[in-house]
């Protein structure tokens, strides 16, 4: 092996082991977040029970199912990630934006295929990320899978999502003691939405160190914001949501490793 | 319970999949034959009653107008001359269409509005409406009166049909009857709210104090027109044998968000100016009873919150009853307690409730009949706000599997039951009822007087 063979492939390494145990991380909390979500709100009771005549016990019996399920596989796969148990629960969480858009009944539920983009794209960029030969595979899924985030979001900021007017003001009343009015909130609604907006096409043609830098904090910030808004109760809605910060965390990475590469191997190419 | 699950979970999940790929509507297909005349004729209340109401019916042909209320304080049957008034529609349209509403059959519809104002109170007005040349039956409706007699309004919610499943015939071949059996029962359709409706045409006629009817919202799956075309059609049937139409007093629910529901729901503006596309506004129902209609799917923090925090500051003195109903419910009763969408309604409203003191709060959404203990600062104290509910007209009833929330501990409960509310403003107290889907009166109480409101006040005079 020569030396350039020999750094490059423990560069890779290192960075995939981080990578890897983030990834694993926010799976696994992801599926706890479902697991919450699904035992709480649920996503197929009222699917399977309003809207197609199920039983109540049959459509519970579905919805504990899935939640035990999702929880299972979330916790195996932190132990030791398995493709196939990533491809299920990638496969699992897309059902249940699926299954929304088909309930209805919140604001946006038809977009949730693309806003929840990244909660299904963290199992698969595992899968490539466990892969040395496809870590530009696993790079993707996480950027398409932020990117669609992101820009979905921000869209619903663009257009005053009502959830997120109230997150502004009650979270500025709670955190500051300040009364935010309404048009203030749809002032600030309209900045952040350009600004989400930017950052996912920014990731897609133009990645640059702070943009993600800003999308961690960002993502983390607007995931808390149901936790600044209504108490530490809302921790399952923050908990689904850890894709918002983490996957930025693993475009991070990948990002210095290739930049740490290209510097080192700077003198040699010249 | 999870033994269950396990067992019949295979089975459930090829289930949905089947349904996931081959849902359809199993309403009746509609007769494709194009209909002329103006059908959903409606009338729709807002801020004031007493002298002002909007006339809304549907087209189902693309003819040019124009489309006109003729409306007389007597009887004319029809002949449009000799109507005294007429006004012209003010807003119509062509209804919204998705894909899958033209895949269920429903036909292309077309929506108009009128607004009558400077009415008398408390007086019979009868009308026609005319679209392309083609007049629609005479019906009449009875304004609100603006002294203080007693008036009763119907309320309910969560109309929208069960469910709505059909296999292909290749997937009923394949499906075996075991699966078919186990997972399967007789589908029910809209039958249940098509019941509701007779319901309430039954107390509607029985109980002549009663002024209109009031819906909590979540009229249909969606406000797509395959669904709000089939809530009209059984919404037709509330209608007494004179030809007598119940008022309508329309808030939106989580299941209304599509642009089909401001096209057949049209409010026009407030006394003041403001739009009511927002969907929240106070319906003097007689010069001491007042409706607060507010919306849970807008933000409710917001402008509304300081709406309503001025309308209770200024009202509460003036009349002797001040009810509030919406949507999402801020003391649910099967439904998580501390769920994002509830626990932010409690957040935003209760304090102004108990602030104000509000004599009655009607939710919707959870699909259970219920009634809570009063409720003050989180906690039972009589002398706190009784919030009745959820959503029983027509949408299958969730089963109440956990009834120790310490908000429906007797005086108040939860069961499983499609029901609708009779709300009887007095003078002495407000007397509520919720009346069960064959006619029985399921719950009964009354409510003591808050405000001090010695004289009545003078009639509201707002003239549009
Ligand atoms: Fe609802
Ligand atoms: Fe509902």
């Amino acid at each position: 092996m020569s030396d350039k063979t020999c750094i490059k492939y423990s560069l890779i390494h290192d960075c995939s082991i981080a990578v890897t145990k983030v990834l694993q991380l926010t799976v696994m909390v992801q599926c706890i977040g479902i697991f919450l979500h699904s035992s709480s709100i649920g996503f197929f009771t009222d699917f399977l029970f309003v809207n197609h005549s199920f039983t109540y016990q049959q459509a519970t019996a579905v919805e504990n199912m899935f939640a035990w399920v999702v929880l299972a596989l979330g916790i195996a796969i932190f132990i030791h990630p398995v493709k196939l148990l990533l491809v299920l629960i990638s496969v699992l969480t897309f059902l249940s934006a699926y299954i929304q858009i088909e309930q209805g009944g919140f604001p946006f539920s038809s977009w949730a295929i693309p806003a929840t983009a990244s909660r299904y794209a963290a199992p698969l960029a595992l899968i490539f990320a466990l892969n040395c030969n496809k870590i530009h595979l696993s790079y993707w899924v996480a950027t398409l899978g932020l990117c669609l985030t992101f820009a979905t979001h921000g869209i619903k900021a663009l257009l005053f999502h009502p959830n997120f007017i109230d997150y502004i003001i009650t979270s500025g009343s709670n955190l500051t003691g300040l009364e935010i009015c309404q048009s203030a909130a749809e002032i600030l609604l309209a900045g952040i939405g350009l600004l989400d907006i930017i950052c996912a096409l920014a990731i897609l043609v133009y990645p640059y160190k702070r943009i993600f830098y800003w999308m961690i904090f960002w993502g983390f910030i607007t995931a808390f914001a149901r936790i600044t808004e209504l108490g530490i109760d809302m921790y399952g809605e923050f908990l689904i949501r850890i894709a918002h910060f983490t996957l930025p965390l693993v475009l991070l990475l990948y990002f210095e490793k290739e930049q740490k590469h290209n510097s080192i191997y700077a003198p040699i190419a010249q | 319970m999870f033994n269950n699950s396990f067992k019949h979970c295979c089975s459930y999940f090829f289930i949905i999949t089947i349904i996931l790929c081959s849902t359809s509507c199993n309403q009746s297909t509609i007769n494709s034959k194009e209909k002329v005349e103006p059908i959903h004729v409606r009338v729709i209340w807002t801020e004031n009653p007493s002298n002002h109401a909007i006339i809304s019916w549907t087209t189902l042909h693309a003819n040019g107008g124009p489309h006109y209320v003729y409306y007389d304080t007597i009887s004319h049957r029809g002949n449009l001359k000799a109507y005294t008034y007429k006004r012209k529609a003010k807003v119509n349209g062509q209804i919204t269409m998705v894909e899958e509403d033209r895949e269920k059959g429903v036909p292309p519809g077309y929506y108009h509005h009128s607004e009558i104002s400077n009415l008398k109170a408390a007086t019979a007005y009868y009308f026609v409406v005319e679209s392309s040349g083609v007049i629609s039956e005479e019906y009449y409706f009875i304004t609100a009166p603006d002294d203080d007699r007693p008036v009763s309004i119907i309320w309910g919610s969560d109309s929208r049909a069960g469910g709505e499943r059909e296999f292909s015939p290749t997937f009923s071949k394949l499906l075996p009857d075991i699966i078919e059996n186990t997972a399967l029962h007789e589908i029910k359709g809209h039958e249940a709210r098509q019941r509701m409706n007779e319901v309430i045409t039954q107390i509607f006629e029985d109980n002549k104090n009663v002024i209109a009817f009031t819906h909590g919202a979540d009229y249909g799956l969606t406000a797509q027109w395959r669904h709000l075309y089939w809530w009209l059609e059984d919404q037709q049937a509330i209608v007494a044998g004179d030809n007598r139409l119940l008022p309508l007093i329309i808030s939106r629910g989580n299941h209304d968000t599509e642009i089909g529901f401001k096209e057949n729901f049209w409010l026009g503006n407030s006394i003041e100016g403001r739009t009511l596309d927002t969907f929240y506004y106070t319906s003097n129902l007689s010069a001491h009873a007042s409706l607060i209609t507010l919306n849970t799917e807008i933000s409710v923090t917001g402008e509304q919150r300081v709406w309503l925090n001025k309308t209770l500051s200024l009202i509460r003195g003036k009349k002797r009853w001040v009810v509030v109903h919406y949507h999402r419910p801020a003391y649910p009763a099967v439904k998580a307690f501390k769920g994002q969408t509830f626990t932010r309604v409690r957040n935003a409203f209760v304090p102004l409730f108990e602030k104000h003191n509000v004599d009655l709060v009607a939710e919707s959404d959870g699909h259970v009949l219920k009634r809570t203990l009063p409720i003050r600062n989180g906690k039972h104290d009589k002398s706190g706000i009784v919030y009745i509910g959820e959503g029983g007209l027509g949408v299958p009833q969730r089963p109440v599997t956990d009834s120790t929330r310490w908000y429906v501990q007797s005086p108040g409960y939860a069961i499983s039951s499609h029901h609708v509310h009779v709300i009887n403003f007095n003078k002495d107290n407000l007397h509520v009822q919720a009346i069960g889907i064959d006619g029985e009166v399921i719950d009964n109480f009354i409510r003591q007087p808050r405000a001090k409101v010695s004289t009545p006040p003078t009639s509201p005079k707002h003239v549009r």
